[in-house]
Protein backbone atom coordinates (compact mmCIF):
# COMPACT_ATOMS: atom_id res chain seq x y z
CA UNK A 1 0.00 0.00 0.00
CA UNK A 2 1.35 3.16 -0.57
CA UNK A 3 2.47 6.23 1.83
CA UNK A 4 -0.85 7.91 0.24
CA UNK A 5 -3.31 5.29 0.63
CA UNK A 6 -2.22 5.12 4.19
CA UNK A 7 -2.39 8.18 5.01
CA UNK A 8 -5.91 9.09 3.02
CA UNK A 9 -7.04 5.56 5.39
CA UNK A 10 -5.81 7.28 8.41
CA UNK A 11 -7.51 10.83 7.71
CA UNK A 12 -10.78 8.80 7.11
CA UNK A 13 -10.41 6.74 10.56
CA UNK A 14 -10.28 10.07 12.52
CA UNK A 15 -13.55 11.16 10.95
CA UNK A 16 -14.96 7.89 11.38
CA UNK A 17 -17.29 8.35 14.28
CA UNK A 18 -21.04 8.70 15.10
CA UNK A 19 -20.20 12.32 16.14
CA UNK A 20 -19.67 12.63 12.04
CA UNK A 21 -22.89 12.02 11.37
CA UNK A 22 -24.33 14.23 14.14
CA UNK A 23 -22.64 17.15 13.35
CA UNK A 24 -24.25 16.49 9.32
CA UNK A 25 -27.41 16.14 11.28
CA UNK A 26 -27.02 19.39 13.69
CA UNK A 27 -26.43 21.45 10.26
CA UNK A 28 -29.12 19.57 8.42
CA UNK A 29 -31.26 20.50 11.41
CA UNK A 30 -30.19 24.13 11.96
CA UNK A 31 -31.00 25.02 8.04
CA UNK A 32 -34.21 23.80 9.22
CA UNK A 33 -35.07 25.55 11.83
CA UNK A 34 -33.56 29.03 10.02
CA UNK A 35 -35.88 28.29 6.99
CA UNK A 36 -39.00 28.00 9.63
CA UNK A 37 -37.89 31.15 11.09
CA UNK A 38 -37.31 33.02 7.99
CA UNK A 39 -40.37 32.08 5.94
CA UNK A 40 -38.45 29.69 3.73
CA UNK A 41 -39.75 26.70 5.12
CA UNK A 42 -43.28 24.59 4.40
CA UNK A 43 -44.93 25.83 7.41
CA UNK A 44 -47.06 28.83 6.88
CA UNK A 45 -48.13 29.10 10.85
CA UNK A 46 -46.07 30.68 13.37
CA UNK A 47 -47.01 28.63 15.95
CA UNK A 48 -46.24 25.57 14.55
CA UNK A 49 -42.84 26.81 12.57
CA UNK A 50 -41.93 28.19 16.47
CA UNK A 51 -42.95 24.77 18.57
CA UNK A 52 -40.94 22.80 16.01
CA UNK A 53 -37.60 25.17 16.27
CA UNK A 54 -37.85 24.95 20.10
CA UNK A 55 -37.92 21.04 19.86
CA UNK A 56 -35.16 20.41 17.34
CA UNK A 57 -33.17 23.23 19.41
CA UNK A 58 -33.61 20.84 22.39
CA UNK A 59 -32.99 17.72 20.03
CA UNK A 60 -29.86 19.20 19.30
CA UNK A 61 -28.62 20.15 22.57
CA UNK A 62 -29.20 16.73 23.55
CA UNK A 63 -27.09 15.23 20.77
CA UNK A 64 -24.26 17.55 21.46
CA UNK A 65 -24.47 16.68 25.21
CA UNK A 66 -24.21 12.62 23.76
CA UNK A 67 -21.90 12.81 20.92
CA UNK A 68 -19.21 15.78 21.32
CA UNK A 69 -19.44 15.98 25.29
CA UNK A 70 -19.47 12.15 24.98
CA UNK A 71 -22.19 11.71 28.01
CA UNK A 72 -23.30 8.67 26.35
CA UNK A 73 -20.26 7.47 27.96
CA UNK A 74 -20.86 8.79 30.90
CA UNK A 75 -22.16 7.56 34.42
CA UNK A 76 -25.64 7.28 34.27
CA UNK A 77 -26.66 10.51 36.91
CA UNK A 78 -24.41 12.55 34.60
CA UNK A 79 -26.19 11.76 31.20
CA UNK A 80 -29.54 11.81 33.51
CA UNK A 81 -28.51 15.37 33.84
CA UNK A 82 -28.38 16.35 30.21
CA UNK A 83 -30.93 14.99 29.57
CA UNK A 84 -33.84 15.47 32.24
CA UNK A 85 -32.04 19.74 31.96
CA UNK A 86 -33.46 19.32 27.88
CA UNK A 87 -37.00 17.51 28.57
CA UNK A 88 -37.66 20.36 31.73
CA UNK A 89 -35.86 23.41 29.93
CA UNK A 90 -38.20 22.59 26.54
CA UNK A 91 -41.07 21.76 28.66
CA UNK A 92 -41.15 25.33 30.08
CA UNK A 93 -39.84 27.47 27.50
CA UNK A 94 -42.44 25.68 25.54
CA UNK A 95 -45.14 26.91 28.33
CA UNK A 96 -43.62 30.25 28.39
CA UNK A 97 -43.94 30.31 24.74
CA UNK A 98 -47.66 29.15 24.79
CA UNK A 99 -48.64 31.71 27.59
CA UNK A 100 -48.05 34.43 25.49
CA UNK B 1 1.31 9.14 24.11
CA UNK B 2 3.58 8.62 26.44
CA UNK B 3 2.33 10.04 29.41
CA UNK B 4 -1.22 8.84 28.96
CA UNK B 5 -2.64 6.31 30.76
CA UNK B 6 -4.61 3.15 29.37
CA UNK B 7 -7.60 3.85 31.09
CA UNK B 8 -7.44 7.57 29.66
CA UNK B 9 -8.12 6.23 26.33
CA UNK B 10 -11.02 4.36 27.49
CA UNK B 11 -13.87 6.67 24.86
CA UNK B 12 -11.88 6.15 21.70
CA UNK B 13 -11.36 2.07 22.19
CA UNK B 14 -14.60 1.38 20.35
CA UNK B 15 -18.16 3.13 19.62
CA UNK B 16 -20.18 0.54 21.52
CA UNK B 17 -17.06 0.47 24.65
CA UNK B 18 -19.43 -0.43 27.75
CA UNK B 19 -16.71 1.19 30.14
CA UNK B 20 -18.60 4.45 31.78
CA UNK B 21 -16.31 7.23 32.88
CA UNK B 22 -16.78 11.07 33.44
CA UNK B 23 -15.51 13.41 31.15
CA UNK B 24 -12.84 15.92 32.50
CA UNK B 25 -12.98 17.30 36.29
CA UNK B 26 -16.11 16.44 37.90
CA UNK B 27 -16.29 19.85 39.61
CA UNK B 28 -15.60 20.78 35.88
CA UNK B 29 -19.41 19.34 35.33
CA UNK B 30 -20.81 20.97 38.06
CA UNK B 31 -19.22 24.85 36.34
CA UNK B 32 -21.07 23.44 33.65
CA UNK B 33 -24.80 22.39 34.07
CA UNK B 34 -24.36 25.18 36.78
CA UNK B 35 -24.14 27.40 34.27
CA UNK B 36 -26.57 25.57 32.02
CA UNK B 37 -29.00 25.80 34.55
CA UNK B 38 -28.63 29.75 35.03
CA UNK B 39 -28.79 30.00 31.25
CA UNK B 40 -32.24 28.39 31.21
CA UNK B 41 -33.62 30.95 33.97
CA UNK B 42 -32.52 33.36 31.72
CA UNK B 43 -34.48 31.59 28.84
CA UNK B 44 -37.23 31.46 30.91
CA UNK B 45 -37.05 35.28 32.10
CA UNK B 46 -37.09 36.52 28.08
CA UNK B 47 -40.11 34.42 27.35
CA UNK B 48 -41.68 35.58 30.35
CA UNK B 49 -40.92 38.72 29.39
CA UNK B 50 -42.21 38.25 26.05
CA UNK B 51 -45.67 37.29 27.31
CA UNK B 52 -46.65 41.15 28.45
CA UNK B 53 -45.83 42.51 24.92
CA UNK B 54 -45.33 39.60 22.30
CA UNK B 55 -46.26 41.74 18.88
CA UNK B 56 -43.62 44.57 20.41
CA UNK B 57 -41.09 41.60 20.94
CA UNK B 58 -42.02 40.64 17.33
CA UNK B 59 -41.40 43.52 15.94
CA UNK B 60 -37.74 44.04 17.32
CA UNK B 61 -37.27 40.87 16.61
CA UNK B 62 -38.05 41.24 12.93
CA UNK B 63 -35.30 44.14 12.49
CA UNK B 64 -32.99 41.37 13.21
CA UNK B 65 -30.43 39.58 10.95
CA UNK B 66 -31.03 36.04 10.92
CA UNK B 67 -28.43 34.97 8.50
CA UNK B 68 -25.81 36.27 11.32
CA UNK B 69 -27.37 34.17 13.89
CA UNK B 70 -27.94 31.03 11.28
CA UNK B 71 -23.59 31.82 9.98
CA UNK B 72 -22.51 32.41 13.63
CA UNK B 73 -24.40 28.83 14.74
CA UNK B 74 -22.98 27.12 11.76
CA UNK B 75 -19.19 28.04 12.97
CA UNK B 76 -19.90 27.25 16.36
CA UNK B 77 -20.80 23.91 15.40
CA UNK B 78 -17.91 23.91 13.00
CA UNK B 79 -15.88 24.95 15.66
CA UNK B 80 -17.62 22.15 18.28
CA UNK B 81 -16.70 19.40 15.47
CA UNK B 82 -13.20 20.46 15.16
CA UNK B 83 -12.26 19.79 18.68
CA UNK B 84 -14.53 16.70 18.62
CA UNK B 85 -11.88 15.67 16.37
CA UNK B 86 -8.96 17.49 18.44
CA UNK B 87 -9.88 14.75 20.89
CA UNK B 88 -10.16 12.18 18.60
CA UNK B 89 -6.84 12.68 17.09
CA UNK B 90 -4.95 13.16 20.83
CA UNK B 91 -6.29 9.81 21.85
CA UNK B 92 -4.75 8.39 18.37
CA UNK B 93 -0.69 7.46 18.16
CA UNK B 94 -1.43 8.54 14.32
CA UNK B 95 -3.00 11.68 14.28
CA UNK B 96 -1.76 12.92 17.32
CA UNK B 97 0.09 15.68 15.48
CA UNK B 98 -2.98 16.99 13.89
CA UNK B 99 -4.28 18.17 17.59
CA UNK B 100 -2.67 21.39 17.50
CA UNK B 101 -4.18 22.66 14.27
CA UNK B 102 -7.81 21.09 14.67
CA UNK B 103 -8.12 23.64 17.83
CA UNK B 104 -6.38 26.08 16.11
CA UNK B 105 -9.30 25.71 13.51
CA UNK B 106 -11.87 25.45 16.16
CA UNK B 107 -9.96 28.57 17.88
CA UNK B 108 -10.78 30.62 14.28
CA UNK B 109 -14.19 29.86 13.71
CA UNK B 110 -15.09 31.27 17.41
CA UNK B 111 -13.15 34.19 16.44
CA UNK B 112 -15.52 34.62 13.73
CA UNK B 113 -18.28 33.96 15.59
CA UNK B 114 -17.32 37.31 17.73
CA UNK B 115 -16.29 38.42 14.33
CA UNK B 116 -20.38 38.36 13.12
CA UNK B 117 -21.35 39.54 17.05
CA UNK B 118 -19.25 42.69 16.68
CA UNK B 119 -21.11 43.62 12.84
CA UNK B 120 -24.38 42.88 14.26
CA UNK B 121 -24.19 45.07 17.06
CA UNK B 122 -22.15 47.84 15.34
CA UNK B 123 -25.55 47.41 12.83
CA UNK B 124 -27.53 47.78 15.15
CA UNK B 125 -25.63 51.03 17.40
CA UNK B 126 -25.40 52.82 14.08
CA UNK B 127 -29.26 52.49 13.56
CA UNK B 128 -29.46 53.91 17.42
CA UNK B 129 -30.98 50.57 18.57
CA UNK B 130 -29.52 50.25 22.21
CA UNK B 131 -30.18 47.77 25.48
CA UNK B 132 -32.13 50.99 26.56
CA UNK B 133 -34.25 50.94 22.93
CA UNK B 134 -37.00 48.29 24.35
CA UNK B 135 -37.67 45.05 26.65
CA UNK B 136 -36.74 43.21 23.90
CA UNK B 137 -32.97 44.72 22.71
CA UNK B 138 -32.11 44.91 26.60
CA UNK B 139 -32.79 40.65 26.60
CA UNK B 140 -30.98 40.67 23.38
CA UNK B 141 -28.11 42.38 24.45
CA UNK B 142 -27.71 40.97 28.01
CA UNK B 143 -28.39 37.43 26.67
CA UNK B 144 -26.06 37.82 23.43
CA UNK B 145 -23.34 39.55 25.21
CA UNK B 146 -23.30 36.84 28.19
CA UNK B 147 -22.96 34.44 25.63
CA UNK B 148 -20.06 35.98 24.13
CA UNK B 149 -18.23 36.52 27.26
CA UNK B 150 -18.41 33.06 27.72
CA UNK B 151 -17.34 32.05 23.80
CA UNK B 152 -14.49 34.57 24.77
CA UNK B 153 -13.56 32.52 27.95
CA UNK B 154 -13.61 29.58 25.42
CA UNK B 155 -11.26 30.77 23.56
CA UNK B 156 -8.55 30.89 26.25
CA UNK B 157 -8.92 27.63 27.37
CA UNK B 158 -8.67 26.60 23.55
CA UNK B 159 -5.73 28.65 23.35
CA UNK B 160 -4.11 26.61 26.58
CA UNK B 161 -5.13 23.39 24.62
CA UNK B 162 -3.35 24.40 21.39
CA UNK B 163 0.23 25.10 23.77
CA UNK B 164 -0.87 21.68 25.45
CA UNK B 165 -1.61 19.81 22.78
CA UNK B 166 1.97 20.62 20.96
CA UNK B 167 3.63 18.94 24.08
CA UNK B 168 4.73 15.55 22.73
CA UNK B 169 3.00 13.40 25.79
CA UNK B 170 0.33 14.80 28.11
CA UNK B 171 0.54 14.08 31.77
CA UNK B 172 -3.21 12.58 33.36
CA UNK B 173 -4.09 15.74 34.96
CA UNK B 174 -3.23 17.58 32.20
CA UNK B 175 -5.60 14.95 29.98
CA UNK B 176 -8.15 15.61 32.29
CA UNK B 177 -7.94 19.66 31.69
CA UNK B 178 -7.84 19.09 28.10
CA UNK B 179 -11.28 17.14 28.25
CA UNK B 180 -12.67 19.56 30.77
CA UNK B 181 -11.46 22.37 28.36
CA UNK B 182 -13.56 20.40 25.18
CA UNK B 183 -16.60 20.06 27.11
CA UNK B 184 -16.48 23.89 28.18
CA UNK B 185 -16.47 24.45 24.41
CA UNK B 186 -19.01 22.58 23.56
CA UNK B 187 -21.08 23.77 26.56
CA UNK B 188 -20.62 27.36 24.65
CA UNK B 189 -21.95 25.77 21.22
CA UNK B 190 -24.95 24.32 23.06
CA UNK B 191 -26.03 27.24 24.69
CA UNK B 192 -25.85 29.07 21.75
CA UNK B 193 -27.90 26.36 19.70
CA UNK B 194 -31.06 27.30 21.83
CA UNK B 195 -30.47 31.28 22.06
CA UNK B 196 -30.52 31.89 18.26
CA UNK B 197 -33.99 30.11 17.84
CA UNK B 198 -35.60 31.74 20.86
CA UNK B 199 -33.99 35.54 20.00
CA UNK B 200 -33.59 34.84 16.33
CA UNK B 201 -36.72 32.73 15.21
CA UNK B 202 -39.38 31.96 17.75
CA UNK B 203 -42.39 34.02 16.73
Amino acid sequence: MSTLDTNARSTINLFRSKATVVWVFLILATVLSWALGTDHGFVDDHTTASTIIMVVAFVKVRFVGLYFMELNHAPLALRLLLEVWCLVVCLATLGFYFAA
Amino acid sequence: MAGLEVDLLAPDAGEDNPKRRVPGEEGTWIFIFGDMCVFAVFFCVFLQARISDPSGFAADQAQLNQNYGALNTVLLLLSSFLVVLAMRSIRSADHHSWTPRLLIGAWFCGAGFLGVKVLEYSEKISHGITPQTSDFYMYYFVLTGLHAFHLILGLIVLTVMVLMARKASLSRGQFVFFEGGACFWHMVDLLWLVLFPLIFLVR
